[in-house]
């Protein structure tokens, strides 16, 4: 058994450990949906920044970085973090002052709506499913390559590894492993980015080689490689590219059921506010340090193909040994970590929304359900029941990982976007509204993106299905509403919604709450400072010599 | 100023600017007693 071997069975029977730990705590719905409502800020942090980065941020977008577009991943991170500070203040908390067990669950209180419900968790169940399909395969992909497993066994061991704890320990267990993949691919991504800038020459000789790197000239510059050979001709393109898809994963990093159905496991509001300030401050400085390091890899080996294993080069041809493992299990991390969060929202969702009887808060304060063992066991079916289908879709189905993540992760903004939002702020949006802009932002994001991927039609970067859907489904929810009237129940439930807790005004609570902003102003102030100093100024001194070089040659 | 300097110093601001904001926002939101927000 070589060390990728030994460390990929050994990083997953530590995570099926943690989950048979947290499973044996499960005792009722509210342990196995949203944690007990009991997660610290840590937890809900790990989970929230874990589940976001999947595979695709160690290997679509590290790869794109080291074909020469790392500053227009860093510009859309800037907008789409964002969306973890609007999430949590104007949908976040109230989601969790709501006390349901799932986001469609909520949608059903708020407008006294079934039919609402259903719906979000039909999107829930199409979404995550395709989601969930894109990872297995990203990380089959990855045991494929560095263990030489056949792609079959590698689908069936993702498969299993995901499964066994996510059925077993669900939310208790998928928010712990989480933290722990979090740490763990936050780690070993910073110790692998020192040993590429060491490779390249120490950092002040990367930034000097990149800045002039005839290959892919502009590769570090602010808009990155842009002309002809490329998808983006000017600067401008680039950067209004980076800015739609930036506020559109804005959206989705504010609403989307994998990331707000953390904060119904939180505590209380202050660990919503507080994992959100610290979510935007580690995925951040992560895809800083993450596509950084890929786009310095060109100086060590610029033929990497397909530029999207350059991880997996790393690992086994620039680390030792023993962290070529840990960094291949940090990928595998970020991959496992969303599919069990995946896989755990797809399951809630069958068996609660769609076929359960979809009713609501806990009807004790020990968050005891009638019929809870039955709701139990009929959960852990119907994960089951999905995962199987999803095994069987990944042995069935062509490859198509990159599709199918920008497919499933944008629907839910443009499908429940605004209603997510108009639900905790309007007073004038109906039942029927907010059912119909579901359906309508749903309906456009889904038809537009199947007819590009059919070839009938390439939709310019301001027409981008997710901004189009968002902006159809605003106006679906305004004109369907206007023609109808909000009940007493929707207007009460969204009044009690407002009301705040008392225990919320603790002032020692709210003193450790502040300092979160105080914290990330302080980091602002020294990460613009730090970049300014060992990238700005040194790229500009790089550009500046190489020119005066090239004047002097001619 | 160039666009590397520009780009430096947002993102830096993001952090700056969603702390200042959040900072205002929790003090406005818990640390008054009122009724209703």
């Amino acid at each position: 058994m070589n060390s990728f071997q030994l460390g990929i069975v050994a990083s997953l029977t530590c995570y099926l450990a943690i989950g048979w730990y947290a499973g044996r705590r499960v005792r009722h719905l509210e342990d196995f949906f949203v944690a007990g409502r009991n997660a610290p800020t840590v937890l809900i942090l790990g989970t929230l920044v874990a589940s976001f980065m999947s595979t695709n941020a160690f290997m679509g977008e590290a790869g794109m970085s080291y074909q020469g577009h790392a500053p227009l991943v860093i510009i859309t991170t800037c907008f789409n973090c964002v969306g973890y500070i609007i999430g949590a203040v104007f949908f976040g908390r109230y989601l969790r002052r709501s006390r349901a067990l799932t986001v469609p669950a909520f949608f059903r209180a708020r407008f006294s709506s079934r039919r609402i419900q259903m719906f979000a968790g039909v999107s829930i169940v199409v979404g995550l499913s395709a989601y969930l399909l894109a990872v297995t395969w990203g990380m089959a992909l990855i045991i494929t390559e560095v263990t030489g497993f056949s792609e079959v066994a590698a689908i069936i061991l993702v498969w299993m590894s995901y499964t066994l704890f996510t059925l077993y320990s669900g939310s208790r267990g998928v928010i712990l492993t989480d933290t722990v993949m979090f740490v763990l691919f936050s780690g070993i991504i910073v110790v692998t980015s020192f040993f590429i800038v060491s490779a390249a020459g120490g950092w002040f000789t990367a930034i000097e080689s990149l800045a002039t790197y005839a290959d892919k000239p502009g590769i570090i510059a602010w808009h990155g490689r842009v002309g002809p050979d490329v998808h983006w001709q000017t600067p401008f393109d680039a950067l209004l590219w980076a800015t739609i898809l930036g506020l559109a994963w804005g959206i989705v990093v504010a609403v989307s059921p994998w990331q707000t159905s953390r904060y119904l496991m939180a505590r209380s509001e202050h660990v919503v506010i507080r994992s959100a300030c610290g979510a935007l401050i580690a995925m951040l400085l992560l895809y800083l340090v993450t596509n950084f390091a890929a786009a310095t890899v060109n100086l060590i080996n610029p033929n990497i193909s397909p530029a999207e294993s350059i991880m997996i080069w790393v690992a086994m041809n620039l680390l030792p040994k023993v962290l070529g493992a840990v960094l291949i299990c940090g990928v595998l991390a970020a991959g496992l970590s969303s599919a069990s969060t995946f896989l755990s929202l797809v399951g809630f969702s069958v068996s609660h929304d769609i076929l359960g009887s979809g009713s609501e808060q806990s009807d004790t304060v020990s968050g005891e359900h009638p019929h809870g063992a039955a709701h139990l066991r009929s959960a852990r079916f119907a994960m089951l029941f999905v995962g199987l289908s999803v095994i069987g879709l990944a042995l069935l189905l062509p490859r198509n990982i990159y599709w199918l993540t920008h497919f499933a992760g944008p629907l839910f903004a443009s499908s429940w976007g605004v209603v997510a939002f108009q639900s905790i702020w309007s007073s004038r949006i109906t039942e029927s509204g907010a059912f119909w802009g579901m359906v309508t932002g749903f309906g456009v994001n889904v038809g537009m993106n199947a007819l590009a991927l059919a070839g009938v039609a390439k939709w310019p970067v301001i027409a981008d299905p997710i901004l189009v859907g968002v902006i159809c489904s605003y106006l679906a929810v305004s004109a369907v509403s206007r023609g109808g009237s909000v009940s007493k129940a929707e207007s009460d439930y969204r009044t009690a919604l407002h009301a705040m807790p008392p225990q919320e005004r603790d002032e020692k609570v709210v003193r450790q709450t502040l300092v979160w902003p105080k914290v990330m102003v302080a980091m602002g102030c020294v990460i613009a400072a730090l970049l300014t100093v060992f990238y700005a100024l040194p790229y500009q001194q790089a550009v500046a010599a190489g020119a005066g070089i090239l004047r002097g040659a001619m | 100023m160039s666009g590397e300097l520009i780009l430096a110093i947002a993102y830096g601001a993001v952090l700056v600017g969603s702390g200042l904001w959040i900072w205002r926002r929790v003090l406005k939101d818990y640390g008054e007693r009122k009724e209703n927000e």
